[in-house]
Formats: C-alpha cells, sequence, structure tokens
C-alpha cells in the first residue's frame, strides 16, 4: 500500500527521509523514485504497521528469512534428534550453516543453468 | 588357556550409557504424551520428563509460526482460500485453529454483493497522492462497508514473496511438530 507524504505530516517525511537513507545504505531498496521508501527502510512503526495485521514491507529482502527459518528447524529437529542435550546449540548452529549453504550452492547451481547452460543449449 | 570367568564382556550400551539414557532405549508408546504435543507444541516431551527438550520444541514451533504470522499477517492462515497450506499449518496444533477463527470471523469482511467472506480493500491512491477509493471496515454483521477519512482495513493481504514465505514458516511449523508429535508418541526415554 502506497503512503502518500502529506498523510502524517512532517514526522512522516523526516521518518521517510530516515527510511530512504536506510534502505538505500543498505541495498535493500531500488532507488527509483515513487517507491514507499519510508515502509522499506526505517519507518515501520511510524507509518502504522501493525504487527500481525500487516505483511512486513522485505519484499526486497525476502531471501533473508531463510536464516532464521533455518535456525528455527534446526532448533526443534536437534531437539528431537539428539541423543543427549549436550552441544545443542553447537548442533543447531552446524546445521544451520548446512542449510544456508546448501541453499546458496543451489542458487549458484540454478544460476548458472538459467544464465549459462540453458541459452548454450537453446540460443 | 581358559578365560576366567570377571572377563565377560557387557554388550556394549551397557558401557556406553547408563540405564535410561540414550538413544533408541525401548519404552512403552505413549499416546497420551502424543495427544499432549499434538494440543501444544513439546508439551508430549515434557509430559515425558523431558522439560528442556519440550522447551526447545515449543521454541522453535511457535517461533517459526509468529514469524510467519510477523512476515506475511494474519492472512498466511486461511483455511478458506489456502486449505491445502493450512492442512500443513493445522499441524501446530489448536493454536492455529484459533488464529484461523480470528481471520475468519473477526478480521475478513462479508462481501455485499457475493456474501462471501474476503479481505477488506485497502485505499486506492492515485499518482498524486489523493484517495481514489477509501478503504473498506467492517460494518454490522461483519459486512464490508466504505471507512471514512484515514481508515483502514482490519488487516491487510499480503502479496508475493511475503506471502509465500510467511505461509512457508507457519507450514514448517506444523511439520516440524509433526515430527515431535511422533517422537513423544513414541515414548523414547532419554536424557532431558
Amino acid at each position: 500500500m502506497r503512503v502518500g507524504p502529506g498523510q502524517t505530516g512532517r514526522l512522516y517525511r523526516r521518518v521517510a527521509g530516515l527510511g530512504r537513507a536506510v534502505a538505500f545504505a543498505s541495498g535493500l531498496a531500488d532507488p527509483r523514485p515513487g517507491l514507499p521508501w519510508a515502509a522499506i527502510g526505517a519507518g515501520l512503526v511510524i507509518v502504522g504497521w501493525r504487527p500481525f495485521l500487516d505483511p512486513l514491507p522485505l519484499h526486497q529482502a525476502w531471501w533473508a528469512l531463510l536464516v532464521p527459518l533455518s535456525f528455527l528447524v534446526a532448533m526443534v529437529y536437534k531437539a528431537v534428534r539428539l541423543p543427549t542435550l549436550e552441544g545443542y546449540w553447537r548442533a543447531v548452529g552446524v546445521m544451520t550453516a548446512q542449510i544456508v549453504l546448501l541453499m546458496a550452492v543451489l542458487w549458484v547451481a540454478v544460476f548458472v543453468a538459467v544464465r549459462w547452460l540453458i541459452p548454450l543449449l537453446a540460443p | 588357556m581358559p578365560i576366567p570367568p570377571s572377563t565377560e564382556v557387557p554388550p556394549p550400551d551397557a558401557i556406553s550409557r547408563p540405564s535410561g539414557v540414550g538413544e533408541g532405549v525401548p519404552a512403552r508408546v505413549s499416546p497420551l504424551a502424543g495427544l499432549l504435543a499434538l494440543a501444544f507444541p513439546g508439551a508430549g516431551h515434557m509430559y515425558l520428563g523431558q522439560w528442556r527438550r519440550g522447551t526447545f520444541i515449543a521454541a522453535g514451533v511457535l517461533g517459526l509460526c509468529l514469524c510467519g504470522l510477523l512476515i506475511g499477517g494474519v492472512d498466511v492462515v486461511d483455511r478458506e482460500e489456502d486449505p491445502w497450506w493450512f492442512a500443513a499449518q493445522a499441524l501446530v496444533g489448536p493454536l492455529v485453529f484459533g488464529i484461523d477463527y480470528v481471520h475468519q470471523n473477526m478480521l475478513k469482511v462479508v462481501d455485499p454483493e457475493t456474501g462471501r467472506r474476503r479481505t477488506a480493500h485497502p485505499e486506492i491512491r492515485d499518482a498524486t497522492g489523493r484517495v481514489v477509493v477509501p478503504a473498506e471496515v467492517r460494518g454490522p454483521g461483519g459486512r464490508a462497508v466504505t471507512g471514512g477519512p484515514g481508515a483502514r482495513p482490519p488487516n491487510s493481504k499480503s502479496l508475493g514473496r511475503v506471502n509465500e514465505m510467511g505461509t512457508l514458516f507457519a507450514a514448517i511449523a506444523g511439520m516440524v511438530n509433526l515430527m515431535a508429535v511422533l517422537d513423544a508418541f513414541a515414548g523414547r526415554r532419554r536424557a532431558s
């Protein structure tokens, strides 16, 4: 949902500027004009994001959610599978790293296939 | 040379693990533990006396479910619009049914034309920021009515990747909880 600058006045404009700066500096935002900067960046609370009712504006950084997803899955898996809970957090960390690395390798493999191999096979 | 009786070798399990501790120690199947695990994540293991294990399972499953709701909003749990995803999410337990009940009956609006429940529309603005179509809100009986200036719908529909990730988080929460339910049902005695 696009939020107009006139909606919440001066405070909005300040936060929008901050959000634009944060989003641009972190590389998460597209510098094209017209995007809802405040929502992309740091203006979540001020522009009225309601937790559990509105989705998070993470369209540019959805892939980063793989890390908490892997961590929480590893937490449950290791809690069920380990014979004893000694070294539990270490095992969780290792499994999280394994999932994230495997996904990164798969991403590279699919990228190479789509950008290089398939154009070679069917130019 | 005769072997003295004292050199009799005990089975490997007796050496490596104290009694009742370790993987795969046979135990009776515990349907109650399985039911408790299905009622609330981790409760089955807590019932078996494995409190730390149960706490980690609860934190992981509830963390996944709540992260999904935080990412995609309550829209990611929707029995009517996404029944197959809801089937996986339902394995988290009654909590998800409660979330879906709130979503269906307290947040969605009833379409005045079709009579079906749906998410209320947000306001639509033109390129200059002027409101072209105001947002819908819940009216009497949950019917969709046009809100006043600045009104917001009860909740927003999530779209694209954010919706996918939120739905996936909640669905995976149910699937890993199924693993914990089966483990509790098997009733294995292990260190807590």
